[in-house]
């Protein structure tokens, strides 16, 4: 598929609308928020459509977008806030659902907690891709994303206990 | 809490989230919207360049 016409690509974000709305479900939790997210990721897939090239599978190229696009959007929002990223200690607890019996809801819960940047890394590893193919989406080296999953196994090991203790 | 148990939860995630619908309407407004900006800068680009080439043919002139 070298050039991907509306209709291609109309049928290209309906097969991988999992994978959008599930990437913007995990930055933001306001429905406004997450239909604005949503808009901006289509809008720079449809724009960067000349630049995908068989190189690497469709959702591989989704993937990269989506996840960019939002972590700029972020950056944004950071400098005009200039605002922190959620801390570990803004855990929500205003749902009366116990997370552990839902392991969705679990790992929602997890992954809302890390840092903006670390929950790429995450998400892509969740979804299959090896170090060297994280490294490729995010512009980044090897060795920086073994550095920064093992940081955030550690991580999520501890937040689990302290999520543990809350209930 | 190992990161590998969120494998499976991830893969029904994403499988949810592809259940909902992103309707073609809501695509193709949103790629009209990336149409009619692009029209608006072209216009916005010709616009100041005759006024910058109408200054220059004005103003400009002679040594």
């Amino acid at each position: 598929m070298n050039i991907i016409s509306k209709n291609d690509f109309l049928y290209l974000i309906k097969d991988n609308q999992g994978i959008i709305l599930s990437v913007c479900n995990m930055y933001y939790n306001n429905s406004e928020d997450i239909q604005d997210a949503k808009q901006e990721v289509i809008l720079q897939l449809w724009k960067s459509r000349y630049a995908f090239k068989n190189e690497c599978k469709v959702s591989t190229w989704i993937y990269k977008v989506t996840i960019n696009t939002i972590l700029s959007l972020k950056r944004k929002e950071r400098k005009q806030l200039n605002k922190e990223p959620i801390s570990e200690f803004n855990f929500n607890r205003s749902t009366s659902y116990n997370y552990f019996d839902d392991p969705v809801l679990q790992l929602k819960q997890i992954i809302n907690l890390l840092k903006d940047d670390d929950k790429a890394f995450v998400i892509l590893f969740l979804e299959g891709y090896s170090h060297k193919e994280i490294a490729k989406i995010l512009n980044t080296n090897i060795s920086n994303v073994s550095t920064r999953l093992s940081r955030i196994r550690n991580r999520i090991k501890k937040l689990y206990k302290i999520i543990q203790n809350e209930y | 809490m190992n990161i590998d148990n969120l494998k499976s939860p991830w893969k029904r995630y994403v499988l949810e989230n592809s259940m909902s619908s992103i309707t073609e309407n809501e695509i193709l407004e949103i790629i009209d919207q990336d149409v009619k900006l692009k029209v608006r800068s072209k216009w916005h680009a010709i616009l100041t360049n005759s006024l910058v080439f109408s200054f220059l043919l004005i103003f400009c002139q002679g040594g």
